[in-house]
């Protein structure tokens, strides 16, 4: 198993508020989960506490990645041992190339894995084709991180960072808000030409037509900080139709 | 909040309690100077400027202009007797920067054509001792109470300095080395540099001292940009960390003539900088940028002014302070739009970052206008490292470690971005990001 979510509580660090209040998620390698669930009921919680933001508190549960204990680590820890989170708002960073601080990026995590640091060139190399595979303008790489890009283009760097990085399990938090259908289509084009049979997903969302593109293998519906209802694909689709009120009425 | 010259009475300069020990200093070297000299207008300049001086006094915090910027250490220090110290070319040689350049060698503010390599074409360079006699009555109306207390200092101290010029178009960059050799000494050069009508050229300012102790620098440069002349300009500050640094540049351009300037600091204990810029003749440009790193304890305060004299001209600045530990950041900016002086266009930005818990800035950006069709604008901020731009590099794999370290050093070699010649951008860059990065 790659990841195993038990019990897991979490509070808001700064207001005491228990968003998470008993989440359980076992993900197998290869898996693609989306997690569903309207507003506020704590998606990208769980996707940040994921990710080790501190904004959050761990009140009680386990996780563990890999078989690691994932609560111990550090966020960068968890980013070298294979966890990635798309961010819903990918961060602007005035001043600081993407080039730069992907390198710095990359080779953290090789060094990490224990591989010999890329040289420059061949980290340019390795830009250059995933840039290609995705679709993005060469420019992009010389640019400052997120600054001045469009929503589309923020997410799509988010998705070559993913690639450059390989990870083991990517998190996606709600990466769908805020794109029109093309940028939709990249974004799970991009997401799909990534699924190997070995690197597992989790895709947090709110809509379905993201998982149109991307056809996870589980859904599972979270509401008021817990997993109400787990099921394939056809879930989603019963969500779609019926909406949350109905299964919140039900198991909720 | 108008100042008009003529209507200051000498309560409008608060005097610090311990300004006599300075003073004394100086009125000291001015009559030793004046003893050894035979030409009546410099002694008049002297004595003018130190009268001035005295009657003034040095700042106190109650001055407007000195409320952030505590003088108490400048003025107790004991400052040695002047003296003409030396160095060799050894000394020259590790100190160079590395970019060609036509270095020129100033040893406690006088110019040493031995240790300095041949001038580029089109550069005449000469010691202010051969400075003419009209601006030495230039410099004797200068020599009134309004003036700030530290040019008058270095106005009284006249002796040393270079009188630069350019014609045509320079391709060399021109680097005035300076080097403080004594290390409780004062020196007060005062350089006078002229770029020609449709002349171009590059100069870099070094300040640096060669032992530490407090020492106390008082640089004036005076620079005029004649029509169409482009002038890049970069100063570096790199005093030792005892030292003091009080330092005006006086810029005035003509018609269609552009600046871009650009101060780094640092050094020192205490430290300002003031770019006095005036533009005089229309459609002149002038980019003013500044980029300071304090640390320890050590007070940086960056200042300009702008004035915006006559119509059509523009102005652009950014100024950054990042402060660490217990460290001060003073920024201070005021753009000046004079009556008539339609379709300016100035901007001025100031950005702050700090870093320790103790560290402090304050900053003052001012505008003053008095023309009614112009677009002006002048912004600061002041925060702590975005907790959201570190979680971002963190969840990339970067430790948080070296995430603070890109974010701050990006943030604070911004406003060098925009030096043209490559190699300069990057020394400058580089001794900004090691001082980050010991």
């Amino acid at each position: 198993m790659l990841l195993d979510v038990n019990n897991l509580h979490a509070k808001v660090a700064e207001t005491d508020k228990e968003i998470l209040k008993g989440v359980n998620l076992q993900v197998n390698p290869g898996e693609v989960h989306a997690i569903m669930g309207p507003n506020g009921s704590g998606k990208s919680t769980f996707a940040n506490v994921l990710a080790g933001r501190e904004d959050y508190e761990v009140t009680d549960g386990r996780v563990l990645f890999d078989g690691e204990d994932l609560l111990e680590m550090e966020p960068e820890e968890r980013a070298r041992a294979g966890l990635f989170l798309a961010f819903q708002y990918p961060v602007e960073i005035p001043g600081v190339s993407n080039k730069l601080f992907l390198f710095t990026a990359v080779n953290a995590v090789r060094e990490a894995r224990g591989l010999p640091p890329l040289e420059m060139h061949e980290f340019e190399e390795l830009a250059a084709e995933k840039m290609k595979l995705l679709k993005m303008r060469p420019d992009m790489l010389e640019r400052s991180v997120n600054v001045g890009f469009s929503g589309g283009e923020k997410k799509r760097n988010d998705i070559f960072q993913m690639a450059m990085l390989e990870p083991k399990l990517a998190v996606m938090d709600e990466t769908d808000s805020g794109l029109d259908i093309d940028a939709l289509r990249i974004v799970a084009d991009g997401v799909n030409s990534l699924r190997d049979g070995q690197r597992s997903f989790i895709v947090v969302t709110h809509y379905q037509r993201l998982l149109d593109y991307i056809k996870p293998d589980f859904v599972h519906v979270l509401y008021n900080g817990r997993i109400i209802k787990s099921g394939g694909f056809e879930l989603a689709h019963e969500l779609e139709e019926k909406g949350y009120d109905d299964l919140i009425r039900q198991f909720g | 909040m108008t100042t008009s010259s003529a209507s200051l009475a000498k309560q409008d300069f608060p005097r610090h309690p311990q300004s006599d020990k300075l003073l004394a200093w100086v009125r000291s070297a001015v009559e030793a100077l004046n003893a050894s000299d035979p030409r009546p207008l410099r002694r008049d300049v002297r004595m003018q400027a130190l009268q001035a001086l005295e009657t003034r006094g040095f700042p106190s915090r109650k001055d407007e202009d000195w409320q952030y910027t505590p003088l108490n250490d400048v003025l107790k220090a004991d400052y040695a007797t002047p003296a003409a110290g030396s160095v060799d070319a050894s000394q020259v040689e590790t100190m160079r920067p590395p970019f060609a350049a036509s270095v020129q060698v100033l040893v406690d503010g006088v110019w040493q054509p031995d240790l300095s390599d041949p001038l580029p074409k089109g550069v005449a360079l000469a010691s202010i001792e051969q400075v003419d006699e009209l601006t030495l009555k230039r410099w004797q109306q200068l020599a009134t109470v309004e003036r700030d207390a530290f040019e008058l200092m270095n106005l009284a101290l006249l002796e040393r300095g270079a009188q630069l010029s350019a014609t045509g178009m320079v391709d060399l960059p021109v680097v005035l080395l300076h080097l403080y050799t004594q290390s409780n000494g004062i020196a007060a050069p005062r350089h006078l540099l002229r770029v020609e009508p449709q002349a171009q050229l590059s100069l870099i300012e070094i300040h640096a001292t060669l032992r530490d102790g407090a020492a106390l620098s008082v640089p004036v440069m005076e620079t005029d940009v004649g029509s169409g002349g482009i002038l890049r300009h970069v100063k570096l500050q790199q005093v030792s960390e005892q030292a003091f640094h009080m330092a005006h540049h006086f810029l005035r351009q003509q018609d269609g003539s552009d600046s871009a300037s650009v101060y780094a600091a640092l050094g020192g204990s205490v430290t300002r900088h003031m770019t006095h810029t005036c533009l005089l003749g229309e459609n002149a440009n002038a980019d003013i940028n500044s980029a300071g790193l304090a640390t320890g304890t050590q007070v940086m305060d960056s200042r300009t002014y702008t004035g915006h004299d006559v119509p059509n001209c523009t102005s652009r600045q950014l100024h950054k302070l990042v402060v660490d530990d217990a460290a001060r950041g003073v920024f201070d900016g005021m753009i000046r739009v004079a009556r008539g002086a339609q379709k300016t266009d100035g901007l001025m930005d100031n950005k702050n970052l700090l870093l320790g818990p103790k560290a402090k800035v304050d900053a003052k950006p001012r505008l003053e206008i008095y023309a009614d069709d112009v677009k002006c604008s002048h912004g600061s901020a002041t925060g702590e490292l975005d907790r959201d731009q570190v979680f971002y590099l963190r969840a990339r794999g970067i430790s948080e470690a070296d995430a603070r370290l890109l974010i701050t050093t990006a943030f604070l070699t911004e406003p060098v971005e925009s030096i043209s010649n490559d190699a300069v951008r990057h020394w400058l860059h580089d001794l900004l990001a090691a001082k980050l990065n010991p």
